[in-house]
């Protein structure tokens, strides 16, 4: 008789049972069906003592006491396997970044290595446009100033015909220094090739705070202001401090 | 003389395992009283009840606790209506022993 086991695996050895079925999911299915069937229960129970209505007897009290320990318990048990469901995919994502991130930041190096022999030639540049426009503006006043004279001296002469070209020449003169007057054209650097982008350079504000008082009072309104002293004040109340400008209010809290 | 013991009915909780359900226990002293002198006649006898049976009333007396009467009354009531206190022996877990009203 033919043995085709032989035949029909490369090891010789058949495949243990389940190796058709599909790729694993990202979470135990079986564990959260549990979970949730239970949980349903825990709800279901929790409307029983909702509908129980109020708490008149230090048994009755005693029983819900359990009940709440026991959802306290089962948060921990889903907790846990939450945490134990999620790890392999924290530690491929772990495994991601520590595989991309050396690189990157040794790009970044790269970029910020070479930064500033590139500022130093943009902001040179710029300083030599600033230069140059102050100097071509400086010329067109002066320019306008000696056509200005020479129509007044023309039309002092009674010389129509040559106070009306040098109007002419001054109002082409005026175009030419508000065209002048425009911010001088950003300093930039452009591709050498064509594939990269061109670069200039921004000028960025930061603020550094000199004096707290008018600082403060010129932020006081803003929203993230009482933020941050509410939750200042509340942890000063909690250490016993009294904090002025604020009231101490409770909340009882079943523990 | 010999006097009688204090409060000859108490009444104690108990945990037969860790993290077990509570276990309610009826202590008490027979004593024979004089009625003339109000003294022991003969030696007290102790002895300590739970619904399982008898227990060690040494043991009662030095590792459990004592409660109120109603609270003994309430305990056993709890076992009527949780029935996995019943199992005394066994941890009580309140994540699938679901507690209602």
């Amino acid at each position: 008789m033919n043995d085709f086991s032989n035949d029909l695996f490369e090891s010789g050895a058949s495949p243990a049972i389940g190796h058709n079925n599909p790729p694993a999911g990202p979470f135990r299915e079986a564990i959260v069906r549990e979970h949730t069937e239970l949980a349903a229960r825990h709800i279901a129970a929790a409307e029983l003592w909702v509908k129980n209505g109020a708490i008149t007897s230090e048994e009755q009290a005693a029983k819900l006491n359990d009940f709440r320990s026991g959802v306290k318990a089962v948060i921990k048990t889903v907790e846990n396997d939450r945490k134990a469901d999620k790890k392999p995919h924290d530690d491929a994502g772990k495994a991601v970044q520590e595989a991309y991130t050396p690189i990157i930041a040794q790009l970044k190096k790269a970029v910020d290595l070479t930064e500033k022999p590139l500022r130093d030639f943009l902001l040179a540049e710029q300083r030599r446009k600033e230069a140059e426009a102050a100097a071509e503006r400086k010329r067109i006043a002066e320019e306008q100033a000696r056509i200005e004279a020479e129509r007044k001296a023309a039309e002092a002469e009674g010389d129509a015909a040559r106070a009306a070209e040098l109007e002419g020449i001054e109002k082409q003169a005026q175009k030419e220094a508000k065209r002048a007057d425009r911010a001088p054209s950003k300093a930039s650097v452009g591709s050498a090739t064509g594939a990269g982008k061109s670069t200039s350079v921004r000028r960025i504000a930061y603020a550094k705070v000199t004096a707290v008082g008018p600082c403060f009072s010129y932020f006081r309104d803003h929203p993230d202001v009482l933020d941050l002293l509410t939750r200042l004040a509340t942890n000063a109340v909690r250490a016993g401090e009294t904090v002025p400008g604020t009231e101490t209010h409770h909340e009882e809290k079943v523990i | 003389m010999r006097t009688p013991t204090d409060r000859p009915v108490r009444f104690y909780k108990a945990r037969f395992k860790s993290g077990g359900p509570l276990v309610p226990i009826k202590f008490t002293i027979t004593q024979d009283i004089d009625p003339e002198t109000g003294e022991l006649a003969d030696d007290e006898v102790f002895a300590a009840a739970s619904p399982e049976g008898p227990v060690n009333p040494t043991w009662v007396e030095e590792t459990c606790h004592e409660i109120p009467e109603d609270q003994y009354w309430a305990l056993l009531a709890a076992r009527a209506t949780v029935p996995e206190m019943l199992a005394t022996h066994v941890r009580l877990d309140l994540r699938h022993t679901i507690i209602t009203p």
